[in-house]
């Protein structure tokens, strides 16, 4: 198949996008310690590591996606 | 960590049953006329669906003796899980739910491993170290069996791609299971898929059977299941990477929960010959299969192959930071 390769190297850019955004969640963002002393800050920092581990996950989903569209463009030549 | 006669007993068991009963069902579905269009053949080709109630009997069979000789709570959670989106499943296969309706009522499958506590809230990864999340566990347990279940059922396009899919996909989770010594969550892999090599026996190209709904989702829930109980979900997000960036790729293009036999533009054309061409229509959703077909015209054996590639190539990866976290 043609386009093996190509799609391979997607795969394994996926995995290293993937692998990189665990290393962040998990080094930087999880052990992230509460710095305020007012009531209810310990939600609001669970918030806070949950919004930016949710925005870094987006961040992997827009780059896939521009990857995949740029592929899809060069082969079916739209 | 040492498997018994009797677990290996166990597995054969999931073969032999899922086998014969896979067999037996094929002939049943013919009579009954319960056959559907293999789209991706030349001329008219009809296939018997759904094969699912087979892997459903094998499964459950096999989890209920390995409840009697484990007597371990965790593959009660599994078989609980199984049970419900198997139900779904065949619920879906003869009256349709609806694209949006499935992944709602798949929350429910997540139940069995919530209510009877069947999971350590921790995740482990490489020398990042472990992450405990009490309050956020249970909740990423609750949306993670849906996930597995759908990403599944939406990669199974072409003969034999969810159960060879999952085949090669339960091997990173196995070699994990065995380092890390859980001989119960090793039985419960083992049978996933021996089972899978049973109904692939008659599900593989050219098939003379469909798992349906009721198939896929149930291995899908299974999948996920184990990857949470047994501790390793970040190995088993990692060898399904095809199918996770397959349903990305189809929801994004999408933009909502639309079922494949719902589709204004389908994403690749069967010619008259068999050969399957990409969609070139700007509308049409983007799916693995039109990635592979795209400005490459193929006969479906040869996508069949590069998906299984495509797998090979994830699930290898996962095995190494598997074996990596072990060591680590």
């Amino acid at each position: 198949m043609k386009n093996t390769i190509e799609l391979v190297s997607i795969i394994v850019i996926a995995f290293l996008l993937v692998f990189l955004t665990s290393a962040i969640i998990f080094t930087i963002i999880i052990p992230l310690n509460n710095p305020f002393t007012f009531q209810f800050s310990e939600i609001l920092i669970v918030i806070f590591k949950l919004v930016v581990s949710f925005g870094l996950f987006l961040i992997w989903i827009l780059v896939i996606q521009k990857l995949i569209t740029r592929y899809l463009k060069k082969k079916l030549n739209l | 960590m040492n498997l018994g006669l009797l677990e290996y007993g166990i597995v054969i068991m999931a073969f032999v049953i899922t086998y014969l009963a896979t067999n037996r069902l094929i002939s049943i579905l013919i009579e009954l006329k319960r056959e559907v269009l293999d789209y991706h053949k030349e001329g008219k080709k009809f296939v018997a669906y759904p094969g699912g109630p087979a892997i459903i009997l094998g499964l459950i069979s096999a989890l209920l003796v390995s409840i009697i000789i484990t007597n371990d709570i965790r593959i009660i959670a599994i078989l609980g899980v199984v049970i419900i989106a198997a139900i779904i499943g065949l619920v879906d296969d003869f009256k349709s739910l609806g694209g949006r309706k499935k992944p709602l009522i798949l929350l429910l499958a997540s139940l069995p491993i919530i209510l009877l506590g069947a999971y350590e809230p921790n995740l482990d990864f490489l020398f990042f170290g472990s992450a405990k999340l009490s309050i956020i566990y249970p909740l990423l347990i609750l949306v993670s069996i849906p996930v597995t279940a759908n990403t599944i059922n939406t990669i199974d396009v072409l003969n034999g791609v969810s159960t060879g899919f999952v085949i090669i996909t339960s091997i990173p989770l196995l070699i994990s299971l065995l380092l890390i010594g859980d001989s119960s969550m090793v039985l419960v892999t083992l049978i996933l898929i021996s089972v899978c090599l049973a109904f692939f026996i008659f599900h593989k190209y050219p098939s003379k059977v469909f798992p349906g709904d009721s198939g896929t989702l149930t291995l899908g829930a299974m999948y996920g299941a184990i990857a949470i109980v047994g501790g390793i979900e970040l190995i088993g997000v990692f060898a399904i990477l095809p199918a996770i960036l397959n349903s990305f790729f189809y929801l994004s293009s999408m933009k909502d929960f639309v079922e494949h036999k719902n589709i204004k533009v389908r994403p690749t054309r069967v010619l008259s010959d068999g050969t399957i061409e990409a969609e070139s229509n700007d509308n049409a959703p983007i799916t693995l299969v039109r990635l592979i077909v795209a400005g490459n015209p193929s006969k479906e054996l040869p996508i069949v192959n590069t998906i299984f590639i495509l797998t090979i190539v994830s699930a290898t990866l996962a095995t190494i930071i598997g074996i990596l976290t072990w060591m680590i």
